[in-house]
């Protein structure tokens, strides 16, 4: 029972969830906890109360928490965390704050691993480190970090093709690479993308592989799409830079 | 409500209690600043709060905890979300982000939802791709040691002192938000500082190149700590400012985080605020549709009393211009295209 409540303070488990089960396998260094929603609470006429979703506004009854998933969490010590969970199928919230499923802890239906640990590796690779390096720090695989970094990137262009970008020279223009590294400094009194150039410039000069400081460009020429109707002149250097 | 009213408080301005009610009660989706005791007394509606007694109103600088600063949001606002951010939400702001619009955000002083996002907000998935404004809440400087800061989400009625407190604002297609900074302070000509890690707390750096302590070189040299280390940000000066010196521990703290790979320098003195001030300001077409300066600019250069053109506000514990800014005016304007 205690071993419950330690790793449950250790996870930062809230109140809607409890620890089921945990294992724990010395010979291997894993580590297994099956999380459950906390016991349900009954209500008028012994009915399962349903666990309200502050996201998104849904009551869902317990018994529709049908897909049983299993992510990779950070490690506790040495050893390696699996975390288990049951989620409903039709996960629809897209809220972050209020939503009892959206915890660092659990992760989504086909995710390797848990959002606490996906945020971890992102954040990482927005820092400039390279996937081979984030395996070391976090002691995962390569597979696991690149499926987080593709399934990352490719979230980014979908949302490209929705914004007019006739204007916009595509990637392979040299200004962006130059704006990017320092080489040439365009002027802009746009605050934004003065602080987007300055955090962008020190890890584009310390990313160790092209992928990610192609990354980084498709980065930059996003925020231009994005604020295009404030860079008319920034847009003209860069159209104008040989 | 008189017409007279609802105009100034779209320009932002302070205002009795009751008046800050009748302005308030509407629903118009508003920004508020006042002492905390006063906050929980106005009316539920659209607004959010943050604690702070210290003004740039209408007549100039002032120190006030009888009077309510209100700034009503554009009037071309769409919709409006009221989130509430604790120190595992804090990372998602930009995410959560209208893609139409801006984020107004306050963040109680002092709290590890501050600090978190004083370290980490320029690495926050979405940072910089949509405007976040706003500022760190605070308290009457006689309070410091007891009193807490907090935000208030009027549409609840709820004081929050460890959260941070955001409205998202939709806007149409042919409203654009813009946040820019007015900041006096310049790179000075003193030494390069480089600092290992980011933080707010700093023992060991480089001082052009050479390895030392910020606390040893402050005292050494006699450093005016109301200067500000200033970091050149692709032509945009980003101060951090000193809260203290700890001589025994050779420490120093600072209001904002210094962060690696960026070079440092101590301002250098500015003379008259107000009048560097109004040969730093851009022109504002059609107004401020928000602002906030730094409680240290009201306290350095003995603002009471004294105005800042037609720019008012809170003057805050921090201000948020994208990331936790210091000794800073930060403003929003509308393009109307």
């Amino acid at each position: 029972m205690r071993d419950k409540e330690l790793i449950s303070s250790v996870l930062g488990l809230d109140d809607k969830w409890q620890i089921q089960d945990l294992s724990v396998n010395a010979k291997q260094q894993r580590l297994d906890v099956i999380l459950v929603p906390s016991a349900p609470r009954m209500s008028f006429f012994f009915q399962e109360k349903p666990i309200d979703c502050g996201g998104c506004g849904r009551s869902i009854p317990s018994r529709l928490l049908t897909h049983a998933a299993q992510w990779r969490h950070h490690n506790l010590g040495t050893f390696h965390t699996y975390i288990q969970a049951a989620l409903p199928q039709d996960m629809q919230c897209e809220r972050s704050v209020g939503c009892p499923f959206d915890k660092p802890y659990l992760g989504t239906i086909g995710q390797p691993v848990t959002h606490g640990l996906r945020r971890t590796i992102i954040g990482l690779l927005n820092e400039g480190l390279s996937s081979s390096k984030i395996c070391r720090v976090l002691d995962l695989d390569l597979q696991t970090v690149w499926s987080i970094e593709q399934g990352n990137a490719a979230a980014e262009p979908e949302k490209e093709e929705s914004l007019e970008d006739a204007d916009l020279p595509d990637l392979g223009h040299p200004g962006w690479r130059a704006m990017a590294s320092g080489d040439w400094h365009l002027k802009t009194k746009l605050l934004s993308l003065s602080l987007l150039l300055s955090r962008l410039r020190s890890q584009f000069n310390h990313a160790d592989n092209d992928d990610l400081r192609q990354r980084k460009l498709h980065e930059l020429r996003q925020f231009f799409l994005k604020n295009k109707a404030l860079l008319s002149t920034e847009i003209e250097q860069l159209n104008n830079y040989k | 409500m008189s017409t007279s009213l609802f105009d100034q408080a779209s320009r932002g301005r302070l205002f009795t209690l009751d008046e800050a009610c009748e302005i308030l009660s509407p629903g118009r989706p508003a920004a508020v600043a006042a002492d905390k005791a006063l906050l929980q007394k106005l009316p539920k509606g659209c607004w959010i709060g943050g604690s702070i007694p210290y003004f740039m109103a209408q007549d100039g600088g002032q120190v006030c905890q009888d009077r309510v600063f209100v700034q009503l949001m554009p009037e071309e606002v769409l919709s409006v979300r009221i989130q509430s951010y604790g120190l595992d939400e804090i990372h998602r702001i930009a995410v959560d982000g209208p893609e139409q619009g801006f984020s107004v955000l306050l963040i109680p002083h002092n709290t590890e939802v501050h600090h978190a996002y004083a370290r980490n907000a320029p690495n926050y998935e979405q940072m910089y791709m949509k405007p976040i404004i706003g500022w760190i809440t605070g308290c009457h400087l006689d309070e410091l040691a007891t009193g807490k800061s907090g935000v208030l989400n009027g549409e609840t009625g709820q004081l929050v002192e460890e959260a941070a407190l955001a409205m998202h604002i939709d806007l149409p297609a042919n409203c654009i938000a813009e946040i820019g900074i007015v900041n006096i302070f310049e790179q000075g000509s003193g030494p390069v500082f480089h600092f290992p890690q980011a933080g707010m707390h700093v023992d060991d750096c480089r001082i052009d190149g050479v390895e030392g302590r910020l606390a040893d070189y402050v005292i050494d040299n006699n450093i005016d700590i109301q200067l500000p280390l200033v970091a050149d940000c692709y032509g945009v000066m980003v101060n951090v400012s000193i809260a203290a010196v700890d001589q025994e521990k050779r420490t120093v703290d600072l209001y904002a985080p210094v962060f690696p790979d960026t070079e440092y320098r101590f301002a250098d003195p500015v003379g008259d605020y107000v009048s560097g001030f109004q040969k730093a300001l851009p022109e504002l077409p059609g107004g401020s549709q928000f602002s906030c300066n730094c409680i240290l600019n009201y306290l350095y250069s003995e603002l009471e009393g004294k105005k800042t053109e037609e720019i008012t506000g809170p003057m805050t514990f921090g201000e948020i211009g994208y990331q936790l800014l210091n000794q800073t005016l930060v403003y929003m304007t509308i393009h109307r295209l």
